[in-house]
């Protein structure tokens, strides 16, 4: 069992790295990518400074959207099995997030039982808001995305404000909001996490 | 001695408790309130059979609104705003209630953890562990079913014909139905937290 606990725990934490180094890989390409963007726009009569900033915005979305955007404006499509493989890895790597959290959170919880044997009282309080903060977080995590495979799926159940969206998105060639949210809602999420993960700690330390 | 987890799990059990005693009266009652709501509509020359069974089932939710069918049937006239407004801010109070349930949870283990130190440390983690996966749910459930209530209003003000039939909207019912559901899962939560604590005790 422990050796299973561990694998998982392991799986779902190099999965973690791994999106940190795309994502920071995106954030280092997106001026670069801002300017490819641009220069194509411009090519082609649009605005160089909305397509630059959007440009800069999807490249910082751990690439993918960037790549789909710059074929978009050369004219060309992306193949539809690259496009698949994005969403599989952006909601995969979604899905292992939160149980690497509750793995992080079963073995902090149970070391510290075992080592403390209840002395420390006030190390307990972080056990314990971290145990809520974690909890309240997977399942707030599964809802947005069950959410967001719904909305990407069912367009018109957002009161047609898509079917707008996508006809905006034909005109201007910019990406449509329900194919980018799903690589938005996970960045924001694991960013309240970690400040809410943090928050024990910065109080220890004053 | 009792620790305040466990005066706070007295609390707790009573409110959901109190609710469900509510929901089994309405239950009860819904035969006796089918058979009044099915005769009432006869007599207005209106089918027997789905006011009747309109009649069980607003009885069997909460039995508020069978009073609001009643009113409707009966006097052909709607309860007055402030009766059905009342309704449903108890209903949301209870409900907003569960939603803080989480936080007290965790604020009371807390205390228990700081200032009492006669704690079971691992049936309050799993308190607050199964407190904190209920109250999103029910925070998601709570603003879906507000934000239902509130467009169905807004169509139904804007289409006075919808409003003439004496049967409620089935989105109107759902926030007491929700209520009785939720009330199932935290007596759940609080009974087997309870049957844990005591089987260590």
């Amino acid at each position: 069992m422990d050796y299973i606990v561990w694998l998982l725990g392991a799986l779902a934490f190099f999965v973690l790295v791994g999106a940190i180094i795309v994502l920071t890989i995106g954030i280092v390409w997106s001026p670069v990518g801002a300017l490819l963007c641009g220069i194509a726009a411009r090519k082609r009569g649009l605005s160089t400074a909305r397509y630059a900033i959007a440009g800069a915005f999807y490249s910082a979305l751990f690439i993918l959207p960037w790549i789909y955007f710059t074929l978009r404006l050369l004219n060309r499509k992306a193949p539809n099995d690259l496009v698949y493989l994005g969403y599989i890895i952006i909601y995969a790597a979604w899905v292992l997030c939160p149980i690497f959290i509750y793995f992080a959170m079963a073995y902090i919880f149970f070391t510290h039982t075992s080592r403390f044997d209840g002395l420390l009282f006030e190390l307990r309080v972080f056990d314990y808001l971290l145990a809520w903060g974690a909890s309240i977080y997977v399942v707030f995590n599964i809802l947005v995305l069950l959410k967001s495979i719904h909305d990407l799926k069912h367009p018109h159940s957002r009161l047609n404000l898509a079917d707008d969206e996508e006809q905006k998105s034909r005109e201007n060639l910019l990406l449509e909001r329900r194919y980018i949210l799903p690589f938005v809602y996970p960045i924001l999420l694991a960013t309240v996490f970690f400040v809410f993960i943090n928050i024990p700690g910065l109080i220890d330390m004053f | 001695m009792l620790n305040n987890l466990e005066n706070i799990g007295e609390i707790l059990f009573w409110i959901p408790v109190s609710i469900l005693a509510m929901a089994f009266l309405g239950l009860l009652w819904s035969p006796f309130a089918a058979l009044i709501c099915g005769l009432i509509a006869q007599y207005r020359k209106k089918e027997f059979m789905p006011y009747a069974g309109a009649g069980a089932k607003c009885s069997s939710l909460l039995v508020l609104p069978w009073f609001y069918l009643l009113v409707r049937l009966a006097f052909g006239k709607s309860l007055p705003t402030f009766v059905v407004i009342s309704a449903y801010a108890l209903i949301y109070a209870v409900w907003i209630y569960f939603v803080v349930l989480s936080v007290g949870v965790l604020l009371i283990s807390i205390i228990d953890l700081l200032v009492i130190r006669t704690y079971s440390f691992q049936i309050n983690m799993i308190a607050v562990i199964v407190f904190g996966v209920i109250s999103p749910f029910n925070i998601h459930t709570f603003i879906a079913s507000m934000n239902r209530l509130r467009r169905k209003h807004v169509l139904d003000s804007r289409d006075s014909g919808r409003t003439s039939t004496s049967v409620p909207d089935g989105v109107y019912l759902e926030p007491f139905a929700w209520l009785i559901g939720w009330s199932i899962a935290i007596l759940f939560a609080t009974v087997l937290l309870g049957l844990l604590a005591f089987t260590e005790m």
